[in-house]
């Protein structure tokens, strides 16, 4: 033990002493229970609509040889200590071990919530070996399924890259609850398929595959019975190098270049959190731009900000732009739209330095994106309409979500905007829609060159 | 002895629920709040653990540890809240400053959280690197690596020297 091991244990164990002599310590005689979701509330407000942006392009390099490598794991039967199915009544819980590699095993846990029926779901792939690279180890990353969420409409949900063995990557395929019968893998050299793993309650779906490490990029395809594809994802085989913006590296420790890039000021940990939502996955960040709107009710903002991977089965480090409204020093709205790939991440700057300006049917406000992306921002919703629904030239709809009055969402690109509807839409104060890019159907006296870099 | 006058490691697998949740919710609690540093969180996060523990303990307390399955779903909990509420729950300052040392507490608390837990488990629940690794689902060659990375750190931050691990 040593002089600094001693100080520590002694300076924790009077901190644990004081923690009882507070609020800590309470008569052991009943449990509480509380909700799976309690505590898991308030102001999660942010990120209402998130959009990310997968990039196509691999840094990763190979001999390109494609040498054909069958995936080890294989799904295989629970093999946790309690396989029983949930119930509503007790509250049990579900775990299993479906997939395992040599150095690795993929374990899930289901349980559900009495109170409303949901399943939480937790799904971690952890290293069994010090061989691996144990770097991506964390604790489980835990949702709630089924769950409201437009993701439902498609059959894979992500590709996570997880841990990289010494010669392979290991990567998750995250499914929604509809059936899927196989997944399908396949690359220069790969092609494989793997029969999902689903969760007897929830119906949530995993497949885990080993990927060699020569393949740059793969195709991941959810198949039906009949060989069908009823969803597909082309993209990173394994991690990714640090990400160069405009020919910037952003190393693993700061983001400062991206500041000199775009001018901004960097922000606290603190304002980052508030403005973000997350805690232990935002690195770093910078305020582009601020605005107030609303006579000064509401602060709309523009970050860019690099995010860390916040459990060992998410993507790489990615950087994000981000936009944000808040009132009362709380984030009400937000959306994000993140690029993990050198070439996405390059394009994104790109819209971002291009750019200047805005226009809108309001102009006695700032605006408050700039560049070839469209922002809608529209506040003083009455708080009890909970969606806005947008109608889009080509006929589609969007809905946002209102939260606390606001709604915020972000579009790449050109938009054609047809109306705007909401409940109570005419007890709304005020509009702010604003982009460098002409809003069909919206305003007319928009000038796209008026301010426009 | 009466399960009231266990202590943590005395706690045998045949145990009542009632007595282990004596002999070790106070305990597990005040590590959960050193490493997540929100006293309501950990209470929270305790109590959501201990509950299920009550619901299942007919099979945790078959368990090798079954205060260790318990942290471990406390701490998982609470991360998972972590995660989603903000403003970041901070402890107050001001019970700092009535400990006689603590620029340790202000040095453990500015860890990042993978440090912390490992540093509150090996330090203030005095458990072993592979006790550590076998609760927590951590690799015991990650843990002895976020160790060795914890303690260089406080040794930086406290100016104290450390032989090793």
């Amino acid at each position: 033990m040593t002089q600094l091991e001693d100080r520590v244990r002694s300076g924790l164990q009077a901190e644990a002493d004081a923690i009882a002599r507070t609020a800590g310590t309470r008569q052991p005689t009943t449990v509480r229970r509380q909700s799976l979701l309690s505590g898991v509330v308030v102001a999660f407000a942010a990120a209402a609509v998130v959009l990310v942006v997968f990039g196509g392009v691999s840094l990763l390099t190979g001999d390109g040889s494609g040498v054909a490598q069958q995936p080890t794991p294989t799904p295989t039967t629970a093999l946790s200590t309690d396989t029983s199915p949930p119930s509503t009544n007790g509250n049990p819980q579900f775990e299993a071990v479906p997939f395992r590699g040599e150095t690795w095993q993929f374990a899930v846990t289901e349980e559900i919530s009495p109170s409303d029926g949901t399943y939480e779901v937790c799904f971690a792939l952890n290293p069994t070996s010090d061989t691996s690279d144990a770097s991506w180890a964390s604790t489980p990353w835990c949702d709630d399924w089924p769950k409201s969420d437009p993701r439902l409409s498609s059959h894979l949900l992500g590709v996570h890259h997880g841990l990289a063995t010494e010669t392979s990557y290991v990567m998750v395929v995250e499914l929604n609850v509809e059936p899927v019968d196989r997944v399908s893998i396949s690359g220069e050299g790969t092609d494989t398929t793997v029969e999902p793993f689903a969760l007897p309650g929830s119906g949530k779906q995993f497949a885990v595959v080993e990927v060699p490490q020569a393949e740059a990029t793969v195709t991941v395809s959810a198949l039906n019975q009949f060989g069908a594809v009823l969803d597909e994802y082309e993209g990173l085989a394994g991690r990714i190098e640090p990400l160069v913006i405009d020919g910037t590296p952003i190393d693993d420790t700061t983001a400062s270049d991206v500041v000199q890039i775009m001018g901004g000021e960097p922000m606290s940990d603190e304002d980052l959190e508030r403005v973000t939502g997350s805690v232990d996955s935002v690195h770093s960040g910078y305020l582009i731009e601020s605005t107030l709107a609303g006579d000064g009710e509401y602060e709309l903002g523009l970050i860019v900000y690099r995010e860390e991977p916040l459990s060992p089965l998410l993507q790489p480090p990615m950087i994000c732009f981000s936009e944000y409204a808040m009132t009362q020093g709380i984030n009400v709205a937000g959306g994000a739209a993140c690029a993990y790939s050198q070439e996405r991440a390059e394009e994104l700057a790109e819209f971002y330095l291009g750019a200047g300006g805005a226009c809108g049917p309001h102009p006695k406000e700032e605006p408050i994106v700039n560049g070839n992306w469209l922002t809608l921002a529209v506040w003083g919703i009455p708080e009890t309409t909970d969606t806005l629904t947008v109608g889009q030239g080509d006929g589609t709809i969007v809905d946002i979500d209102v939260q606390n009055g606001v709604a915020l969402h972000i579009w790449e690109g050109k938009v054609d905007i047809a109306s705007i509807t909401f409940d109570g839409m005419t007890q709304a104060q005020r509009q702010l829609i604003s982009s460098s890019l002409p809003i069909e159907g919206i305003d007319d006296d928009c000038n796209p060159s008026d301010g426009a870099g | 002895m009466t399960t009231d006058e266990l202590t943590n490691s005395e706690v045998p697998a045949v145990v009542g629920f009632d007595g282990f949740y004596r002999a070790n919710r106070d305990r597990l609690y005040r590590a959960l709040d050193l490493t997540v540093r929100d006293s309501d969180l950990a209470t929270e996060a305790i109590d959501e653990a201990m509950a299920r523990a009550a619901q299942r303990w007919e099979k945790i307390r078959t368990y090798n540890s079954p205060e260790g399955w318990v942290y471990r779903v406390a701490l998982n909990w609470a991360r998972s809240v972590f995660r989603k509420r903000r403003p970041l729950p901070w402890r107050n300052e001001a019970l700092w400053d009535t400990l006689p040392d603590p620029d340790v507490s202000r040095a453990v608390a500015a860890l990042p959280i993978k440090l912390r837990i490992v540093v509150v488990a090996r330090y203030y629940l005095d458990w072993s690197v592979p006790q550590i690794a076998e609760d927590l689902l951590i690799p015991e060659g990650t843990v002895k690596s976020r160790l060795h990375r914890a303690l260089a750190v406080l040794e930086s931050d406290l100016g104290d020297t450390h032989d090793t691990a």
